[in-house]
């Protein structure tokens, strides 16, 4: 057990990160974040109503195929 | 003139209700029975669990609407089936017992000729010792239990104001549980309401699921096609999480919740505890538990229902291997290979097998999510059966022309976070099948031209847009029947 009560069971970054640890050698480390670019485009209210569109027709095309 | 039961009125069954009274002429009568007066949204009770929805927001009471659609409402539980009537009468019925204010406790037998199950299901917390409200964790599977999780949330945030650092656990509460979408919704809206208060130094966050790999949701997980690759959920799901600051734990079977404290057992063999704050933890599901009798008043519940207390339909339910499943074991009218005018809708039904891979620990452990049945093809089976039923009824003919196999079905899911047309941001994900097919798509299982994962504000205007059209939907409002399930 660690000193915030919290039970050691797998390798999860821990909460304050010391100076001295690799981030790298922890689980969430690895997966693709998303850089300010993307991060900008997902707000853009422009782009995002072309992308409302987008998903909602194929969320449509889904519906129109599931029923028989 | 020909009874129909509708048991249950949730997203289902409220549906299956819905299109039997549009379908069938006046001289039949559609009779619904719930336990509660309400219907609710239930993908918005997350929005109630952090607090931005009250309760009355995402439920209205079903008296009105049925009143003006004329369908006969009985605020009721089922308690049992007699599908072949009683010795002096050959005639079905269900024994239902009041639970309104005026009539609590009173039975009646409501004779039907078709009856559709759409009980939903049990929240079977006592699956796992110490799990749920009024035990060591929290739910927002209701609104009741999503608006008790706001208020001890909010008691938390209070709590990290004052200095306090505090660890959140959210993710799924047994072994076999299901419904990962909702409960990744609500660690990703979690997430939000602390960085919206600045919190997030103060916040250690942690999902558990049951789940091999982050993403599979009960169906196997997905492949789709982002930036020129074509990925699996699990680094779209991961990707999230880690863009959230959530950390996870996978392959893990709850088995145990103590006060702050969290057992579980994962695909290895190994026991480990976590210790936590908050834990919203999702529990398995099971049938409501309703037996079946035979004229003579012989108990038959095994033929209706099977050992999880949920209805067998027309599915394949001989045991296979892994390999040996296809889409062809999954049912598609949804009736009851033991009487043909009994059927049963969205949860209410017993799928033939998992999705995922069924997984064990070295001891024996079945750590594996049971499939997922959300609300898009809950609403579309009860549609389904509800037509069927009514075709059957007008004809005099029982030809079941409407189909919905999950095989055949796909699904949209929208995890958002964040509330606002401005301030949310949304993962979508839509598959096509729900249950891969192997046979006609060899490679991916799903056809990945259907398939999408992206993030972003659209999402959430999705969600919200739905939340609203699918509350119009369900009351009834000016061509309901025009917005699709």
């Amino acid at each position: 057990m660690d000193d915030t009560g919290m039970i050691l069971y797998c390798n999860l970054m821990p909460l304050k990160m010391p100076k001295n640890i690799v981030r790298a050698y922890y689980d969430e480390s690895y997966p693709p974040v998303p850089d300010k670019r993307t991060l900008f485009w997902r707000k853009n209210i422009i782009w995002q109503a072309v992308r409302f569109v987008y998903l909602n027709l194929k969320i449509m095309r889904i519906i129109v195929g599931g029923h028989s | 003139m020909a009874d129909v039961l509708v048991m249950g009125a949730g997203i289902s069954g409220h549906t299956a209700a819905a299109y039997l009274r549009r379908k069938l002429s006046r001289k039949h009568k559609v009779i619904v029975v719930s336990p509660s007066a309400y219907f609710q949204w239930v993908p918005s009770n997350i929005w109630v669990g952090v607090g931005k929805m009250g309760i009355d927001q995402v439920r209205f009471g079903l008296k009105r609407v049925y009143d003006r659609w004329g369908i006969d409402f009985r605020q009721a539980k089922a308690t049992g089936i007699f599908p072949e009537g009683k010795s002096e009468s050959g005639r079905p019925f269900v024994r239902i017992e009041y639970t309104d204010d005026t009539s609590r406790g009173k039975a009646e037998d409501i004779h039907y000729d078709y009856l559709i199950n759409a009980t939903g299901p049990k929240l079977n917390f006592s699956a796992t010792e110490g799990l749920g409200p009024g035990k060591f964790t929290h739910s927002v599977c209701s609104c009741d239990h999503a608006s008790a999780t706001w208020e001890a949330l909010k008691a938390c945030f209070s709590r990290m104001e004052n200095g306090e650092t505090l660890r959140f656990l959210i993710g799924t509460g047994h072994a076999t549980a299901t419904c990962q979408g909702a409960a990744f919704e609500y660690a990703l809206n979690v997430a939000h309401q602390i960085r919206e208060r600045n919190l997030q130094d103060k916040a250690e966050i942690t999902w558990i699921s049951n789940e091999y790999e982050l993403g599979d949701f009960g169906m196997g997980g997905a492949f789709i096609k982002k930036g020129g690759y074509i990925i699996p959920t699990k680094v779209f799901s991961e990707s999230i999480f880690a863009e959230y600051g959530i950390k996870w734990i996978k392959r893990a079977g709850v088995f145990r919740v103590d006060e702050g404290i969290a057992h579980y057992e994962t695909l290895d063999g190994a026991k480990n505890s976590i210790a936590f704050d908050f834990a919203m933890l999702i529990p398995p599901f099971a049938g409501v538990g309703l037996k079946a009798f035979d004229r003579s008043g012989e108990e038959i519940t095994s033929k209706l229902f099977a050992a999880n207390g949920l209805m067998k339909v027309d599915a394949d339910y001989s045991a296979k291997e892994f390999e040996e499943w296809s889409v062809g074991d999954w049912p598609s009218t949804y009736q009851s290979p033991a009487f043909p005018n009994i059927f049963a809708t969205g949860i209410a039904f017993a799928p033939p097998h998992q999705i995922s891979k069924p997984l064990k620990s070295p001891g024996g452990t079945l750590i594996t999510p049971a499939p997922p049945r959300t609300g898009m093809p809950s609403g579309v089976i009860g549609k389904v059966v509800a037509l069927n039923i009514a075709a059957s009824i007008e004809s005099g003919k029982a030809e079941f022309r409407h189909k919905a196999s999950m095989g055949k079905m796909g699904a949209a899911c929208v995890v958002s976070a964040g509330y606002g047309m401005l301030k949310g941001n949304a993962a979508t994900m839509t598959v096509f099948p729900i249950v891969p097919d192997w046979q006609k798509y060899p490679e991916w299982g799903r056809d990945l031209s259907y398939t999408v994962g992206e993030a972003g504000l659209a999402g959430h205007w999705i969600k919200l847009f739905l939340h609203y059209m699918f509350l119009y939907k369900a009351k009834g409002n000016p061509l309901w029947w025009m917005i699709p399930e």
